[in-house]
């Protein structure tokens, strides 16, 4: 976090002020230090050594001057003690007498020669062969002139030695001041430059001794001795402050001169620029190379500073850009961090954690504010963390340096009752717990976990979980040595409802029935929904004895039956209910259910509504029914297979079929008032091999669920069709047949296809067919079941409602149907002769239906009573076992031949029924 | 210090070896004291510094007056090129910035061996050198000269 002060200061100054920038800036100063500094000291020691140049060429001057000036005065006082020796004692003795007293100058070093007049050497020392010498300017200027000064000639050579020599004379005179002859001191020039050391002149040094006339005697430059050159003296100042070059050489000397007194000579003294500033170079080049040295070091100093500087500038943005990262990171988190360092004890062991840090999410837990929260023990700010575990998982991750996480529900603190999970880490000196509010999560996990287990509709137990419950339920009886009882139940009619009223109504029913149900259970008991409008209910803890369940059994299928309001209408259904009980129906889940389900179907063929307890033989009758509906598939295979030989062949086949044949056989139907046969019933046989013959009871309600009906039927309606084909073929009297059709055959799509089919291919005009439909099938799907009557009605088929007053129709429904029979239910026939109500039912029915233009005709007339009621109440037709039971075709053919024989207005109804 | 007292020795006694009877070159010379003079022996440099005007004392710290012969002597030439190294031209130089600079002056010159060696019987500080055929017991030799 960035201080305000900090904030405030303008961001280019904030980068300038960083060490990296603002160092080398400052580092400019020494910098420039450094080379002032040295070019001040070069400056200095130049300008001091030039004065050390001037010091010395004055020195050297003044010690070279002085050094001349004492030897020029000894020459001259040698020249005038030899002058003196000459005037006492003669020319010959003169310079004897000064060897003799020693005040001859050593001879190693100066020649001193006397001339006489003529310009002869009389005497010399060192000695000398004699020598005219009086063309020698040295001696013809005493004597030509009359000048008493000393003579310094020009560094010749002369006839004597070849060597150039400098020669110093004096006029002697006689006693009477003419000239005698000359006194002579020669010396080497190099004498005069002999005092040249090269410790203090260095090796171009000058060392002159210069004539008046300009012409040098004596010059010394290092080891170089020369004479003779003329020297500009003008040009030579003393204190000159610049070398100025200096023949004959012309190098750049600091130059003095200095006339010396008594003589016409000048001493001259240089120093070489070169030598003198040699040092200062020396020194200039040292400090040149220790500035450029201290340069590069500091530079590189400066450089490393920076770049260091720079680096941990970059980390540090880098660091701060991390810090901002992690902060909007853990600011946008949806769990809360808190940053903690543990604290140790005096035994080294930890006893409370330091909060460094949290983010804003964590504030919403905690209830505590990020400031407040940093910098206190955790203990004390949040003193909860050391009940719910937090403390030991987070001692526990330091230690042990391994992350942990739990979930747990939070008991205090802002986020009381919510369920939350931590995540601990553990980082240096400490850990990061993170906290995350998982319960959403764990509802979520909930839901799934109950739509997993429920039904979605009704929120009842779905098979698994119900499956789950009597897993364990049987468990614990086989533990405990207790009872359980297990009740499949069926909603009967629920199809109806759903078909008639739609799926909503349906769901609505089911959900209705659910809670009706719940109602009369126990709390620990489970009622479940399979699926559809199957119910499973457990009842743990049952007693052994099933009576202790009936009325709590009974109970619930009442509670069924009770009408249920769906939108605007009242829905009755009732339920069909298996019950097991264990262990005596079974002692594992699933022989307990599976058993169950066959009680249910049991309860189901008894006609629904009621509740029947397991018993062995419902277990068989299952199995039973599987073999016979897998003996009616091989049974109407063989049958069609036998028509189609039939067809092909025109014989019956040889072979019988294994699994028996399905025949048909025909009922006679009789006109009340003619008695004459006019239609068939055609009704389904089955001719076992190994059960004999099965009644159509047992299987059509089988053919039906597994859906044989379908081909069945239609080999019924083919059959039928040919055999009264036929029968009017053969000329007998026109019969129209009747063929029942069931529920399940009117549901099927193509109904009236077949239908359409047999006719065609038997060739039978569709008026001679008939259809039996019972009453309470038209009900089930009223509107499909009317559009295909219509269709058939069209073909020219006739429709008969079988078993009319049994079953559940509504009278509105009825005049819809395009019927054109009603046949009265055998059991209102049943009781006609003894009972009143029946014989009302009858009369209203004859009366309904002649009204609504039907024929009627009545099932089952097995007595006379029952026929004479019935032609005297105007029935038209009857069918029973007083005229004929069900016969093959053949009788039927006898009949319609003894019939034929029979005048048409007399029959007695006897004389046909054959018993 | 003891290799400077053992060459010393060495010296001496080589010294004493050709003084003790090997036999002689006539061109020998050598260095010369007076018999009275308390200087036993001199090495050749200290000769040098002496005849060289370098040094006016001798070791012992007497004065010490050299002798030469006169100039142009062969023996004399001989006796500066083996004791000082130097031609007459560098002794000439030499005596030239020695005079020049008043630092010092020539030793006197005598004419030959014979008066070298009567000056310097005479005068206890006086030093010369003569050829060694020379010598006899009024002065020391101080040094062969090789």
């Amino acid at each position: 976090m960035t201080s305000p002060s900090e904030r405030r200061r303008p961001r280019w100054l904030g980068r300038a002020l960083e060490t990296y920038f603002a160092l080398p800036l400052f580092a400019v100063l020494p910098l420039l230090a450094i080379w002032v500094a040295t070019f001040h000291f070069i400056e200095t020691e130049r300008r001091a050594a030039v004065d050390a140049a001037h010091d010395a060429v004055r020195e050297q001057l003044d010690t070279y001057e002085a050094q001349v000036a004492r030897n020029l005065n000894a020459i001259d006082q040698t020249l005038k003690v030899i002058k003196y020796s000459v005037e006492l004692n003669g020319t010959h003795a003169a310079l004897p007498t000064l060897r003799a007293e020693e005040l001859l100058p050593p001879g190693l070093v100066f020649q001193v020669s006397v001339a006489d007049r003529d310009g002869a050497i009389v005497d010399s020392n060192p000695a000398m062969p004699p020598l005219d010498v009086s063309r020698t300017p040295y001696f013809t200027v005493h004597a030509n002139g009359t000048g008493h000064g000393v003579f310094v000639s020009q560094t010749v050579g002369d006839t004597a030695r070849s060597e150039p020599h400098l020669h110093f004379t004096r006029r002697i005179e006689d006693g009477y001041g003419r000239f005698a002859g000359v006194a002579i001191v020669e010396v080497d020039p190099a004498y005069f430059t002999s005092s040249y050391e090269r410790s203090r002149a260095g090796e171009l040094g000058l060392l002159a001794l210069v004539g008046s006339d300009g012409v040098a005697r004596a010059m010394r430059i290092g080891d170089r001795m020369s004479w003779g050159q003329p020297i500009a003296l003008d040009g030579i100042q003393e204190e000159a402050l610049a070398p100025h070059p200096t023949a004959p050489d012309g190098i750049e000397r600091y130059a003095g001169a200095r006339r010396l007194s008594g003589f016409p000579l000048t001493a001259v003294v240089g120093l070489a620029d070169s030598e003198q500033m040699a040092q200062y170079e020396q020194h200039y080049g040292t400090y040149l190379v220790g500035a450029t040295a201290a340069s590069s070091l500091l530079v590189a100093v400066v450089a490393m500073i920076s770049a260091w500087s720079w680096q941990v500038a970059k980390a540090r943005r880098r660091e701060r850009q991390a810090q901002q990262t992690y902060a909007a990171a853990s600011e946008a988190s949806p769990d809360a961090f808190f940053v903690l360092r543990s604290v140790t004890g005096a035994d080294g062991a930890i006893v409370d954690f330091l909060v460094e840090g949290s983010n804003s999410r964590a504030e919403l837990f905690t209830g505590i504010a990020n400031e407040a929260l940093r910098g206190q023990l955790l203990g004390d700010a949040l003193p909860y963390y050391r009940t719910n575990g937090m403390w030991e998982h987070l001692v526990q991750v330091v230690l042990e340096q391994r992350v942990i996480e739990a979930e747990w529900q939070a008991t205090s603190g802002p986020t009381a009752g919510r369920w939350l999970q931590r995540q601990i880490v553990p980082v240096d000196g400490g850990a990061v717990a993170m906290v995350r509010d998982i319960t959403e999560r764990k509802l979520a996990e909930d839901r799934i976990r109950h739509m997993a287990h429920h039904d979605e509709l009704t929120g009842l137990p779905n098979r698994s979980l119900i499956r789950d419950r009597l897993d364990q339920a049987v468990r614990n009886a086989q533990r405990n040595g207790g009872h359980l009882a297990l009740a499949f139940v069926d909603l009967d009619g629920f199809k109806l409802v759903n078909d008639g009223l739609g799926h909503n109504a349906g769901d609505e029913l089911l959900k209705v029935v659910g809670c009706r149900m719940q109602a009369c259970l126990r709390r620990t008991d489970t009622l479940g929904r399979l699926g559809g409008d199957e119910f499973v209910i457990l009842l743990p803890d049952a007693g052994e004895s099933p009576l202790a369940l009936t009325p709590v059994l009974e109970k619930i299928r009442q509670a069924v039956t009770e009408p249920v309001q769906i939108g605007d209408q009242a829905v009755r259904v009732s339920c069909s209910m298996g019950v097991v009980v264990y262990p005596r129906d079974g002692d594992d889940p699933k022989t307990l259910m599976m058993n169950a389900d066959a009680a249910m179907y049991r309860a189901k063929d008894l006609g629904s509504n009621n509740f029947q307890f397991y018993t062995r033989e419902m277990n068989a009758s299952v199995e039973e029914k599987l073999v016979l509906l897998e003996d009616m598939r091989r049974a109407l295979d063989a049958t069609l297979a036998d028509d189609a030989c039939e067809a092909t062949d025109g014989a019956a086949p040889a072979a019988p079929a294994p699994a028996g044949r399905f025949y048909l056989l025909y009922q006679p139907k009789v006109d009340l008032r003619t008695g004459r046969l006019f239609g068939v019933e055609a009704l389904i046989r089955w001719r076992h091999p190994d059960h004999g013959i099965v009644p159509p009871m047992r299987f059509i309600g089988l053919a039906e669920e597994s859906g044989l009906i379908v081909g069945l039927g239609e080999w019924v309606v083919r059959t039928a069709c040919r055999q009264a084909q036929l029968w009017r073929a053969a000329g007998l009297d026109p019969l129209t047949v009747s063929v029942n059709v069931s529920a399940r055959q009117f549901e099927e799509k193509r109904l009236v296809e077949r239908i359409a089919g047999a006719l065609r291919d038997s060739g039978l005009p569709p008026c001679a067919l008939d259809l039996e439909v019972t009453e309470s099938l038209l009900m089930r799907d009223l509107n499909q079941a009317i559009e295909r009557m219509r269709e058939l009605k069209e073909m020219g088929v006739t429709l008969s409602i079988d078993d009319f007053g049994t079953g559940y129709s509504s009278l509105s429904a009825l005049k819809s149907f395009p019927i054109s029979t009603l046949k009265i239910d055998k059991s209102f026939v049943r009781d006609l002769a003894s009972s009143s109500d029946d014989q009302a039912i009858a009369l209203a029915v004859i009366s309904l239906g002649h009204r609504m233009h039907l024929r009627v005709i009545a099932e089952g007339v097995e007595t006379v009573e029952q026929r004479d009621f019935l032609l005297a109440n105007d029935c038209d037709e009857m069918q029973g076992y007083l005229f004929s039971p069900p016969v093959p075709a053949e009788r039927i053919t006898e009949m319609l031949q003894a019939q034929q024989r029979q005048p048409r207005d007399v029959t007695p109804l006897g004389a046909l029924a054959v018993s | 210090m003891a290799t400077l007292q053992s060459f010393r020795l060495l010296g001496t006694s080589l010294l004493l070896g050709f003084l003790a009877g090997a036999p002689v070159c006539a061109a020998d010379l050598v260095v010369i004291v007076s018999a009275r003079s308390p200087v036993a022996a001199l090495r050749a440099d200290q000769v040098a510094a002496i005849f060289l005007g370098q040094s006016v004392r001798f070791p012992d710290g007497t004065e010490a007056v050299p002798f030469d012969l006169r100039l142009g002597v062969p023996m004399r030439d001989e006796f500066y090129a083996r004791v000082t190294n130097k031609t007459p031209a560098l002794l000439k130089a030499h005596w030239s910035k020695m005079v020049f600079t008043g630092r010092g002056q020539p030793p006197a010159e005598l004419p030959d061996s014979a008066a070298v060696r009567r000056k310097v019987a005479d005068d206890p500080e006086a030093i010369g050198y003569i050829e060694r055929s020379a010598l006899d017991g009024s002065v020391r030799a101080v040094l062969v000269v090789q």
